[in-house]
């Protein structure tokens, strides 16, 4: 075996270990750009699909970056002892004479001494860990608190509920009938078309005790109620009024009139 | 020498040697060694009395080379250099014979070059880059390991003839000598105004070691980034117009690296760094630029323009 392969092959794996490392600190970086896009489009009432946006273009211009800055001067840096001789061996693999062996000899015992965590920088890592807590903690409080600080969404209508790219499907209902040609455009009688269609099915509700500020424990008959001794105030008095019909088309009575049947 | 494993311990014995009857000048004779391992020729400069006779003389003996000395003088003539034909009697017959001159060594210091005529000049120059001299119609060539080591004073300017850029480019190395320190001196003072200046040194490196030396030093691998850095400082000769009218040539890209390498190799090194060449950029180019008048007009020195290209 020629002196310049165990070099060769060394060279080769510590660019791959660099590489790795790069790629893992490149995804962290990104996913703190992700989580402080998401927390701004959620501030400004953008659809968070935005925030994929400079996700994407942070990812590969950081990676594009970091990659290109593979270098063995870095593997330099963190092992003095190899300082430029790692580079010399690099670049002279595939040469042979005795100088470069007795170099390629001495740079391998030398990178028997090199590890991993030597381009870790875990103080760095901790940080970057740290700030993607405090990004999430800080997520999830704004939006239990739905916390609004402008509303760019409505502005330029990119918000979640103008880009809410599923809502054709709601007037379609689940046994195909399209429910917006049956109102005929009239949602007012039948309200929103999604929770009318939820309407539809059975609803199982299961309420928590311990969850919910009823306390079923204290649950007892209702106790019926004489409103005609209920003592009303002096100033309160009741007067005949007038009452006007409007007039409805036949065809809506209908309509009204049928959905009441139904839901009977 | 023993091995290329101990090759950097062997000049350390080397300067331990010359240490022996020089004081202090570590530099000028690591760059003197250089000069010797890139089979080159170096020129010095400086005032008399600062023991550049003395160096060389010594590292002929540490390295068991045959040792010259020419004095130049506007009067000297080439044939005095490289010697003549002379009419001998051997059996009642007379012959012409070639009687050697003191070009025929292995390390030529030719003292005070600028006083010789641009003729004699010329002579030791071809010796220098041919490694051969040439009398009458015959051409001798001259014994391997060959230096030249050429001196020349910075004061005293009338009546010299300067060598010209094209043939100082020639020299691999102009290397400067500097006055003593004041413990230096002191030294000095006390070694040979008290002492017997008789010393006892042993050959460290043997003459058919130099061969030897001068192949390795070509095979000390560069990293590419090095190299490149090397050539980028000499192409920056020829474009900094503002401070250098005419810069090096690609011959000093060569003496540049040829340089780093040999220093690489004498500090015990089997590769060469960055700081070689930072290091060999000064008495590489310091012969290899003209500063031009804007330069001149500021007071800035050859050092000073290497040192801001660096």
């Amino acid at each position: 075996m020629a002196s310049f392969e165990p070099v060769a092959r060394a060279v080769r794996e510590v660019k791959n270990v660099l590489l790795e490392i790069n790629l893992v600190y490149s995804f962290l970086d990104t996913l703190i750009i992700f989580l402080l896009s998401f927390f701004i489009t959620f501030l400004t009432n953008v659809h968070w699909y935005f925030a994929m946006i400079p996700t994407a273009l942070y990812f590969i211009l950081h990676v594009t970056k970091r990659v290109g800055s593979i270098s063995l001067l870095r593997v330099e840096e963190k092992v003095s002892s190899l300082s430029e001789q790692l580079r010399t061996a690099a670049d002279n693999v595939g040469r042979h004479n005795e100088i470069i062996d007795l170099l390629n000899n001495e740079v391998l015992s030398k990178m028997r001494d090199v590890k991993v965590s030597y381009f870790i920088d875990f103080k760095d890592l901790l940080g970057k860990i740290f700030a993607m807590f405090c990004i999430s903690f800080l997520i999830i409080f704004v939006t239990s608190m739905n916390v609004r600080l402008v509303n760019f969404g409505d502005m330029f209508h990119i918000s979640e509920k103008s880009l809410d790219f599923d809502r054709g499907s709601e007037n379609i209902a689940s046994d195909g009938r399209d429910l917006e040609a049956e109102t005929q455009g009239n949602s007012d009688i039948f309200g929103d078309p999604s929770v009318r269609e939820a309407g539809k099915n059975p609803i199982s509700l299961q309420l928590n005790p311990t969850e919910s500020e009823i306390n079923l424990n204290e649950f007892k008959e209702v106790e019926p109620k004489d409103f005609d001794n209920a003592p009303a105030p002096g100033e309160i008095s009741a007067q005949q009024d007038a009452a006007y019909d409007r007039e409805i088309a036949r065809e809506y009575k209908d309509v009204v009139k049928n959905y009441f049947d139904k839901i009977t | 020498m023993s091995s290329l494993t101990t090759i950097g311990k062997d000049f350390q014995d080397v300067f331990k040697e010359l240490g022996k009857v020089v004081v202090g000048q570590q530099e000028v004779m690591k760059q003197v060694l250089v000069a010797i391992m890139c089979n080159g020729n170096a020129l010095l400069e400086s005032v008399p009395g600062l023991a550049k006779t003395l160096t060389i003389k010594t590292l002929a003996e540490i390295m068991d080379l045959k040792f010259s000395r020419i004095q130049n003088t506007p009067d000297l003539m080439p044939s005095d250099i490289t010697g003549t034909y002379i009419i001998e009697e051997e059996d009642g017959k007379r012959k012409f014979k070639f009687q050697p001159g003191p070009i025929f060594a292995n390390i030529v210091l030719a003292d005070e070059i600028n006083r010789a005529t641009p003729k004699t000049q010329a002579a030791l120059l071809e010796a220098m880059q041919e490694k051969q001299v040439t009398v009458g119609n015959k051409t001798f060539k001259l014994e391997e390991p060959f230096f030249i080591l050429a001196t020349q004073n910075p004061i005293e300017q009338e009546g010299t003839y300067p060598l010209p850029e094209a043939q100082q480019d020639r020299f691999l190395l102009k290397i400067k000598l500097d006055y003593p320190s004041f413990e230096e001196e002191l030294e000095i003072v006390d070694r040979f105004a008290e002492g017997t200046g008789q010393f006892n040194l042993r050959a460290i490196v043997k003459k058919e070691h130099i061969a030897r030396l001068q192949t390795y030093t070509k095979q000390v691998p560069i990293a590419n980034d090095i190299k490149k850095y090397a050539v980028k400082v000499i192409t920056a000769t020829r474009q900094r117009k503002d401070l250098i009218e005419y810069g090096a040539s690609p011959r000093a890209s060569i003496a540049i690296v040829m340089a780093a390498k040999a220093k690489a190799l004498i500090e015990g090194r089997k590769f060469v760094s960055k700081e070689d060449i930072k290091e060999m950029a000064f008495p590489v180019l310091r012969h290899r630029i003209v500063l031009n008048f804007e330069a001149q007009r500021k007071n800035l020195t050859e050092d000073d323009v290497i040192k801001e290209l660096l």
